[in-house]
């Protein structure tokens, strides 16, 4: 222990250092887009300096806490490397991709009606599209913003922050909030009934299991996911639900996956898909939805996927049908403005037409997109 | 639609909650009270979780400190009284302890949770 407390001691004076030089790098940028993502970053970093100061300080005091400092060391280390890895980063490799992008994610804010201050969006992701609400940072990929197909997936990542519990204080919230702890408290019971008749049937212990991983999924991120997805299908529309079809055929990944042993971050790609059906069906897309739905079963078809006999038990048809309309009731109600077909938004509309497009087999559609693109961006301001 | 979008939140909140017991545990058996008691009303939110209606903090204290079988954690309302008392017993001290190495554990595996499958 002794070894570990002199060790700690150091590191936290070297983990205190790199917190104040990448406060030094987040503060020399001077684009008015990145104000916001600087402020987060120092604001973050401030206070992993004050909390290691104070663990080490406690060190020095009573080194018998030192398994207590080193959990507080790790857990500042942690911050201090997703400052570096998303913030820092995104500051540090900013370009002209990035600036339309912003332009095009604060029109997309305004036509929604978005009730938090627009993210800042950034083409360094080495995954894919991703929001970490810490920093209010959207990342995606390279050149993502230069083609209109997938950025749909804005709309779902915009999401995440209405239901991330870090600093939502905007009370037009409240009615998602609700809604959203209403859904996750409802399936959590439903599992934990489905757990205790399994256990007084005294059936297979690795089917209470199953129902235990599937509780935690539901609860833990699940849920999450589905009302981003409903957030896509209820703000973009069925641009929404091709951008999905698009993602999971280009992937290739099965559609019908049940967690068996270990929890999977996200839910199968077709209990999403149907989420996504749900939403677009009640808002008056119906047309759309189908035509979606028959592509999504023709793929299917032709990869051989089948659904796993648990499928519709870890998956009931009837709880994503009610947390599908459960969301889309709570983004009305907060004010969220829904895709019209009829009076789409500059951005909505053009990526509704980029779909039409992409499948009518007369058009050169990438010339058409460049074109589309650079007409959206005059149009946006 | 990445992993980072969907356990940021998650883990996010398991490290605020962590890190509140972290320094309860620092300042010996005479905490601070406010800590204590934003404690407390975590632990008796997560202990709601089994009867359908808690925040959402208290359905992810509860779900991550579950075990295998999906058994909730047996003390969380005898928790939430004891630690408001002064000193702190050293029991209650302990199980504290443990629930921060749970909640240091099921943080880590959440940041590492996987897409793929």
């Amino acid at each position: 222990m002794v070894i570990t407390g002199a060790y700690l001691s150091s590191a936290i004076g070297h983990a205190i250092k790199r917190a104040r030089d990448l406060i030094e790098i987040a503060q020399s940028g001077n684009s008015i887009e990145l104000r916001g993502l600087q402020e987060k970053c120092s604001e973050e970093l401030n206070d992993v300096i004050l909390k290691l100061a104070s663990a080490l300080q406690a060190l020095e005091e009573s080194p018998e806490k030192v398994k207590t400092v080193a959990r507080i060391y790790q857990v500042m280390a942690k911050r201090i490397s997703d400052v570096e890895n998303f913030g820092v980063f995104s500051l540090k490799n900013t370009s002209q991709d990035d600036k339309e992008l912003n332009r095009l994610l604060n029109a997309i804010c305004g036509e929604i009606r978005y009730p938090l201050v627009p993210p800042t969006v950034s083409h360094t992701s080495q995954d894919y599209f991703e929001i970490a609400p810490k920093f209010n940072l959207m990342r995606i990929p390279l050149i993502e913003g230069r083609y209109l197909i997938q950025l749909a997936d804005l709309y779902h990542e915009l999401c995440h922050p209405l239901l991330a519990r870090d600093g939502i204080i905007n009370p037009r919230l409240n009615p998602l909030s609700a809604a959203f702890a209403s859904i996750k408290n409802k399936r959590g019971q439903e599992l934990d009934r489905a757990l205790l008749r399994g256990d007084r049937r005294r059936g297979s212990s690795s089917m209470v299991n199953r129902y235990a991983l599937w509780r935690k999924c539901w609860v833990e991120t699940w849920c999450e996911e589905f009302f981003c997805d409903a957030f896509g299908a209820f703000c973009a529309g069925p641009a929404y639900g091709w951008t999905n079809y698009h993602l999971c055929f280009r992937t290739g990944a099965a559609l019908y996956q049940v967690p068996e042993q270990i929890p999977r971050s996200h839910p199968a790609d077709d209990a999403r898909m149907s989420v996504i059906l749900t939403v677009l069906k009640e808002t008056g897309h119906a047309a759309e939805a189908s035509a979606i739905q028959k592509a999504w079963e023709d793929y299917a078809i032709s990869k051989g996927f089948t659904k796993p006999d648990t499928f519709d038990l870890c998956y009931p048809h009837a709880a994503l049908a009610e947390l599908a309309r459960t969301a889309r009731d709570a983004f009305a109600e907060c004010g969220v403005a829904g895709f019209s077909q009829s009076q789409p938004g500059a951005v909505a509309g053009a990526l509704q037409d980029a779909w039409h497009m992409f499948w009518n087999q007369n058009t050169n559609y990438e010339e058409w997109e460049s074109a589309a693109r650079e007409t959206l961006l005059k149009t946006v301001t | 639609m990445s992993t980072l979008s969907l356990v940021s939140g998650a883990a996010s909140l398991a490290a605020s909650f962590h890190l509140l017991i972290d320094e309860i545990l620092l300042s010996n058996s005479e905490p601070d009270m406010n800590k204590t008691t934003e404690l407390s009303e975590l632990l008796k939110a997560a202990d709601a979780a089994h009867r359908g209606n808690t925040s959402h903090e208290g359905l992810l204290i509860d779900s991550l400190l579950r075990d295998a079988d999906g058994r909730p954690h047996p003390r969380l309302v005898h928790l939430a009284a004891e630690i408001q008392a002064r000193p702190i017993s050293s029991e209650t001290l302990e199980a504290l302890e443990t629930i921060s190495r749970r909640i240091s554990n099921e943080r880590t595996a959440l940041m590492t949770r996987t897409l793929s499958w």
